[in-house]
């Protein structure tokens, strides 16, 4: 192997580990900023590394591209509104799949334009560069319409018609159809020497994909945009992918599969932060809000739940800025007054400020939260009132609610018809991310179905509530 | 037209491509040959012989192979001992005759087929009565059937004849021939002429007339079914329960034989094991297995590659050699066949003339197969390094706080930007105007994705502090 060739394939297996090693490390927010420099350093490695490996025979399209994307992409990230982020990113990702697709692209034309010279387009490589048309497109148009909705451009509001799955399903498999025709066409077209034809199938490919993409994304409402973006962030790692297999490029094939697979779970993590699933997701029902759905009376079940483990309450927990605990007649029975103040202590020394909120009605007795909690030593200058949260407790990252229920009932607030109506609630439902410690679905003291298990932004954890706790504190010590 | 004909650099193999003789056939004055100096010594051709059938003789292999339309060997190209590669010394347009073996030989293949060079495998004929001429496959199975009984016969303690005399009578040694295609009947003729009662065995029933009229016996199997032969007349690849079968029915003739010679060979397979370590026990010790199979495996389990080894007292050859011995004939033979099919593949003008349509030169055209081949192992490589990537990036994200969501989307985004790598590819090939166009506005948004991605997450992060980080 020819050194410069070495060194290539060499500087690629390094950018791929420092690209793992970058992703492991975002993902802890102690580390992240850390590890989107080591994603950097990667992704310079690895163009450094072809530009020195690859024969490159002209430099000026190369210099004159990269200096206007640096521009560009420099100035945009540079002067974004930090509250338009989400967009940017989708933007971003957008140009990513119009990247790998045009590569796609330019093998094809290679090929059928005679500039590859030979008849013989191996199956691999044709197969690789449809995929890569296909999800470079729809990638490109699709990240455009997240971009548009979520930067106002394009309605926000969910585009539904009638026939718009069945739409959906006929022009994907129309497009499955086009490609299989082009694989096996087009060898016999340059044997031929008559590829007008399939160059124009080809560039109808192109059209068809990028309208698939604008018909995936339309009828998603813009509040669930974030989890699209997320979604098309991982088709487009399986655009580079399907690039890499184009162009026999490991460091491609590597970084594609990454993205697209560590994105997927991304993707499922947001899903689940959102009480929503992947299913539902991809198939893209989704555009309204999940509680909402319900109707009222329906009984809910299990399923209807966010269910989640001491590990994510743990995340959740330490890395947040203003806790909030409710506790309730569950932390009594549990007697989970120690474990909570030790777990409350670890995340203050963390740096989180944590306070408690006691509703004048939690417990079985008047007073039943301050025996607790004085029983534990919890400062009293950490007790507080609903009243003196409330106003703020949007601004809350996780309100732990240990053993409570009817003081935080949602409905003693909006539903009229309600018993609880009227009665002040410690108004945890407006919170970031609420946490719910408690044994069953069971109702509380007033009988009550609790509309707030329900609710996106809320995590149910069952169990005892003094389990629960000392597990949560033993994730946190680990963190 | 220019034939070039080179020294063949494998060891132990002292053939040629060409003879004098097979030169005389076709030299031309639109037909030139240029033979590298001492390429036929080995088979006993001087220079002189090749000068004298109107040969051009040449010292120095890079002014051999300049200018050649046609590169006749026998072997695949090999490095030489002075370090070129004559992968590289072939030059583009050439059509390269030899025996490819494009299943061994995948990435020569490839590096010629790059280099702009045609191979044709010499061993792919088709078997039928016109390509016969042309089918050095069975000319060297000849060569190798021959040679293992005389291998054999040497290095067994026997004589083959039955021979009464003075001192006593000599009972004639029993040879089992396994295997009854052109080595196998050749290696019954030759045991047979040496005197030996031989036994031929072979799981195509249709073969027992062939090994009888050489004047042996046929070792029968009573279910052996009549659909053993491939399209190609080679025979198939049996199932394990049917291999089971014969192998129980060869133990017993295997036992009683003085020679064992075993031919069995599946075309781009690992041969079929025949012999277990146990029949080679039940033989008599001084007996001795010739195993033609060798280079694929053997069809002896105690076969060494390339050596002869004594196991439980029985010799078992394993010698790879033996299609490469007696470099004369099997010189003249394979220049006769290159002669034969340069004449069928050239028109009335000399030229070269590639037809794929047509039976024997599709067989040959070993460039279009090989590619095939080639891709198919770089693309596995790529699927294993897809599906592992894959479960890296399933196990490196686990837990995410709900703050790093978008952080992590936009890092992860702007490693999704390492498409750059490829529109850089596109970019920098100077393969005409469109291309470049295509491969800048590639570069332009994949540099977007990069530097924007990057530099949106580093934003962000810097945004996201917890109180500590202030203290």
């Amino acid at each position: 192997m020819e050194t410069r060739v070495l060194f290539m394939q060499l500087a690629y297996l390094v950018s791929a580990v420092l690209f793992i090693l970058g992703l492991k490390r975002l993902s802890h927010p102690d580390t992240a900023r850390a590890g989107n420099r080591l994603a950097a350093i990667g992704m310079l490695l690895a163009v450094v590394a072809t530009l020195v490996g690859e024969q490159i025979i002209t430099w000026q399209w190369i210099v004159a591209g990269v200096l206007i994307g640096t521009v560009i992409g420099g100035f945009m990230a540079r002067f974004v509104k930090m509250t338009a982020m989400p967009q940017m990113v989708g933007l971003f990702n957008g140009f990513g799949g119009l990247a790998s697709g045009l590569v796609a692209a330019a093998e094809y034309l290679r090929y059928s334009m005679g500039v590859a010279g030979t008849a013989d387009v191996p199956l691999d490589a044709s197969i690789s560069i449809m995929l890569g048309t296909l999800i470079g497109a729809v990638t490109f148009s699709g990240s455009l319409i997240a971009f548009g909705k979520l930067q106002g451009v394009v309605t926000e509001k969910a585009v539904k018609f009638p026939g718009q799955q069945f739409l959906n399903a006929v022009l994907f498999l129309g497009i499955l159809a086009v490609m299989a025709y082009l694989v096996v066409m087009t060898p016999a077209a340059i044997e031929g020497a008559d590829t007008g034809t399939v160059n124009i199938v080809y560039y109808a490919l192109w059209g068809a994909a990028m309208l698939l993409g604008v018909l995936l994304v339309i009828p998603i409402g813009g509040a669930d945009m974030p989890v699209v973006v997320s979604l098309l962030n991982s088709y487009s790692g399986l655009a580079a992918s399907a690039a890499g297999f184009v162009l026999n490029n490991n460091v491609l094939i590597i970084s594609g599969a990454l993205v697209g697979a560590s994105g997927l779970i991304l993707t499922r993590i947001m899903c689940k932060a959102m009480n929503r699933s992947l299913a539902n997701v991809i198939f893209g029902s989704f555009g309204q809000v999940a509680g909402k759905e319900l109707v009222k009376g329906e009984k809910r079940t299990m399923a209807d739940v966010n269910d989640v483990q001491a590990d994510d309450v743990a995340m959740l927990l330490a890395y947040a800025k203003q806790v909030v605990i409710v506790p309730g007649y569950g932390l009594a029975v549990a007697q989970a007054q120690h474990k909570l103040r030790e777990l409350c202590d670890n995340l203050e020394s963390r740096g989180v400020n944590v306070k408690y909120v006691v509703h004048p009605v939690a417990g079985r007795m008047p007073g039943h939260m301050n025996v607790l909690l004085a029983e534990a030593n919890v400062p009293y200058n950490q007790l507080y009132e609903p009243e003196d949260v409330n106003p703020d407790i949007a601004n809350v990252d996780a309100c732990l609610v240990v053993g409570a229920n009817d003081v935080v009932n949602p409905a003693a607030r909006d539903e009229p018809a309600s018993d609880l109506y009227g009665m002040p609630i410690i108004e945890v439902d407006r919170a970031k991310h609420t946490v719910v410690m408690k044994r069953s679905l069971n109702p509380g003291f007033a009988g009550l179905d609790n509309e707030l298990f329900y609710l996106r932004n809320t995590m149910m954890l069952f169990g005892d509530a003094a389990d629960s706790i000392g597990r949560i504190l033993e994730e946190v010590k680990q963190l | 037209m220019r034939i070039a004909v080179p020294k063949e650099h494998t060891p132990l193999d002292h053939r040629v491509a060409m003879t004098p003789q097979s030169i005389k056939r076709l030299a031309s004055d639109d037909v030139q040959f240029v033979v590298e100096s001492g390429a036929g010594l080995g088979a006993s051709f001087t220079d002189d012989e090749y000068r004298e059938a109107g040969a051009e003789i040449v010292q120095d292999p890079k002014a051999l192979f300049e200018g050649a339309d046609v590169v006749a060997k026998i072997n695949s190209p090999v490095k030489r001992e002075d370090g070129t590669d004559e992968v590289e010394l072939i030059p583009s347009g050439a059509l390269f005759l030899a025996q490819m073996r494009p299943h061994e030989n995948a990435d020569a293949l490839k590096r010629l087929a790059e280099r702009g060079v045609t191979s044709f495998s010499m061993e792919l004929m088709p078997r039928t009565t016109l390509a016969q001429r042309m089918d050095c496959l069975s000319a060297f199975s000849t060569v190798a059937g021959y040679m293992a009984v005389i291998r054999g016969a040497e290095a067994g303690s026997k004589f083959f004849p039955m021979l009464t005399t003075a001192a006593g009578t000599i009972p004639p040694a029993n040879v089992f021939i396994i295997g009854a295609g052109v080595a196998g009947l050749q290696a019954i003729a030759t045991a047979r002429r040496l005197g030996a009662v031989v036994e031929g065995f072979d799981i195509r029933p249709e073969t027992k007339e062939q090994v009888e009229s050489l004047g042996a016996t046929f070792v029968e199997w009573e279910e052996a079914s009549d659909d053993m032969q491939t399209e190609g007349g080679y025979a198939k690849e049996v199932s394990a329960e049917e291999e089971e079968r014969e192998q129980q029915l060869l133990a017993d003739h295997i036992a009683k034989s003085d020679i064992v010679v075993t031919t069995a060979l599946v075309p781009g397979r690992p041969a079929p094991k025949l012999i277990s370590e146990e029949m080679v026990k039940g033989m008599r010790p001084g007996s001795v297995i010739v195993d033609l199979a060798a280079e694929t495996g053997g069809n002896c389990e105690l076969t060494v590659k390339g050596e002869v080894v004594e196991r439980h007292g029985v010799l078992i050859l394993g010698q790879t050699d033996l299609a490469a011995s007696l470099p004369v004939h099997g010189s003249l033979m394979y220049g006769r066949i290159v002669s034969v099919l340069l004449q069928h593949i050239m028109n009335d003008e000399g030229k070269i003339v590639i037809d794929l349509d047509e039976e024997i030169t599709s067989h040959g055209y070993a460039r279009r197969k090989c590619e095939v081949s080639a891709m198919t192992g770089t693309i596995l490589i790529s699927v294993y390094v897809f599906v592992l990537a894959m479960f890296v990036g399933f196990e490196v994200i686990t837990k995410v706080p709900p703050t790093l969501h978008t952080p992590l989307m936009s890092g992860s985004n702007a490693i999704s930007g390492i498409s750059i790598v490829g529109a850089l590819v596109i970019a920098g090939m100077g393969q005409g105007t469109m291309f470049d166009i295509i491969g800048m506005v590639a570069v332009i948004a994949a540099t977007i994705n990069v530097v924007g991605g990057f530099m949106v997450t580093d934003r962000m992060l810097q945004m996201f502090r917890r109180d500590t980080d202030t203290n």
